[in-house]
């Protein structure tokens, strides 16, 4: 029977899911790659923050409260969470939060964070077997997805989601860190980075007053973009990295054009005309693995109380002001500004997906 | 496991997620659209593959929930036996008819995914509890009453 099913029902691949494969992994490799699957969905939240312009600092001694609802998860608690997270979509939801509700949720998690503002109960679970009846919210644990009432939800029923969705970020958290602090990878030399060493990597790659940035000032070359590929491999795998770090430069006129170099202002990595030698592709891969662990790493810091908020921007350096004309032309990438500011919200929003 | 792994095994799982979200959404440009989610969502919660050999299990449990998040938000999945005039032939957007597949997408849901994923993409029972969920003993017991009711219906088209 299994030959016939096969032979008279399942074809190739159609062309139309093939294709959509295909996007879905161009977009995978073309990815800046390490915050994509290293950042939890909160320190997602507090980044589009930043963003956004719109960070708020806590004052650490209400927020412990937070920290401490999370720390008194015991170990099978956070096992559990960590393994209901595993069990599919984070936005498995049988209706979308109406407007009104959504308003109230973002306003709900601010005091949940900052105030103390908890549910007096857990998200209700339904039991194997149990259909849900539409009355309440409730979860269901081996799929993951939540029920909600076609009713307005209550204060109470959104902090429950509320509370849900933070024990599982900090479950994730806990996991992943225990895991990498406990190894000798290249997620654990990072791990053991100081505060002070976090704070001067985000102050140079995140600090910048521009509204586009990052980037490199000119394309890789195809044997540049190989090697970067194989020695990426090296520095994850195989524990290959460069004691040597990429300079760190306030403006783009500071550039020697020599080395590699990470630029405060416009937050971009200023890569000589030369071919890249294996030693500064290096460097060049370290400095965004730890860019991209750095945010992460802050972001879950502020959740818990360990810090007041995001490293102060650098105000010494002045915000150009750039006179009205056609949209410049970033060197050697041939992309213009709008251009790569496209990309760059094309990227976040995969990246905002949960 | 690097980017280039990950797109690899993606590539070699991709026949097998193609037959699964057919199984469950029927249009291939609905397959699409739940396997390029689910793959983006892996993707991101990567981390969370708690073990690099269920991968390929992990990712079709990823892309079931999309198809069925798909169906959610869409509102237009009735299940065959609710919808009157369900045409199965143009459900599956074939040229030519075929008696198996007609048979195979009036099956149950519960009973249809089940067979499909044993007998078309050969995963273990274990493997399909691990999927959708369910215990070894039910698995086993909707594969036996797929094929059963899979093989009444062909007899009763044939005769």
């Amino acid at each position: 029977m299994s030959d016939r099913i096969e032979k008279d029902v399942f074809r190739e691949v159609p062309e139309v899911v093939h294709g959509a494969v295909e996007d879905a992994l161009d977009a995978v490799r073309e990815s800046g790659g390490k915050r994509i699957f290293r950042m939890p969905a909160a320190a997602a939240a507090c980044f589009a923050l930043f963003l956004a312009g719109g960070v708020t600092v806590s004052a650490v001694g209400l927020v412990s409260l937070y920290r401490q609802r999370m720390e008194e998860m015991d170990a099978d608690e956070i096992g559990y969470y960590y393994d209901v997270a595993g069990n599919g979509d984070a936005d498995a939801v049988n209706r979308a939060l109406t407007e009104k509700e959504r308003e109230r949720y973002d306003i709900l998690e601010q005091e949940y964070e900052k105030n103390g503002r908890f549910p007096q109960s857990d998200l209700r679970e339904l039991a194997d077997g149990e259909v849900y009846d539409g009355n309440g919210i409730a979860l269901e644990p081996e799929s993951r997805a939540v029920y909600l009432p076609e009713r307005e939800l209550t204060d109470e029923e959104l902090l429950e989601l509320i509370d849900f969705h933070h024990r599982l970020t900090y479950s994730i958290y806990q996991v992943n860190q225990a895991r990498i602090l406990n190894g000798d990878g290249w997620e654990s030399r990072l791990a053991r980075m100081s505060d002070d060493e976090v704070d001067a990597v985000y102050q140079a790659a995140f600090s910048t007053l521009e509204d586009v940035s990052g980037g490199y000032s000119r394309e890789l070359t195809e044997g540049e973009r190989e090697r970067y590929a194989e020695l990426e491999k090296s520095y994850e795998e195989d524990g290959v990295y460069t004691d040597v770090e990429a300079a760190v430069i306030q403006t783009p006129e500071e550039y020697s054009g020599e080395g590699v170099a990470i630029c405060v202002r416009d937050g971009a990595y200023y890569l000589p005309e030369e071919t890249l030698t294996d030693e500064e592709l290096l460097q060049l891969i370290d400095y965004e693995h730890k860019a991209a662990y750095c945010i992460d790493r802050i972001g879950q810091e502020i959740l818990m109380g360990l810090r007041d908020g995001y490293p102060q921007r650098a105000d010494s350096i002045e915000v150009p002001q750039e006179p009205e004309q056609a949209p410049p032309v970033v060197p050697g990438q041939g992309l213009t500004v709008e251009e790569r500011r496209q990309i760059q919200e094309e990227l976040w929003l995969l990246e905002e997906q949960r | 496991m690097s980017k280039e792994e990950f797109c690899e095994r993606v590539l070699e799982a991709e026949g097998s997620l193609y037959h699964v979200a057919k199984s469950i959404l029927h249009s291939d440009n609905d397959c699409a659209d739940a396997i390029q989610s689910g793959i983006l969502k892996a993707y991101q919660k990567l981390h969370t593959l708690k073990r690099e050999q269920y991968f390929k299990t992990w990712l079709t449990r990823i892309v079931i929930n999309e198809c069925y998040q798909l169906i959610r938000e869409a509102k237009r999945y009735v299940s065959a036996e609710d919808y009157p005039g369900w045409d199965a032939e143009n459900a599956w957007e074939l040229e030519e008819e075929s008696d198996v597949l007609a048979a195979l997408v009036e099956l149950e849901e519960q009973y249809r995914i089940p067979l499909v994923l044993h007998e078309i993409e050969g995963y273990s029972v274990r493997e399909i509890g691990e999927i959708l969920k369910l215990s070894e003993t039910n698995v086993r017991s909707r594969i036996h009453r797929g094929k059963k009711r899979l093989r009444e219906r062909l007899e009763g088209r044939i005769l």
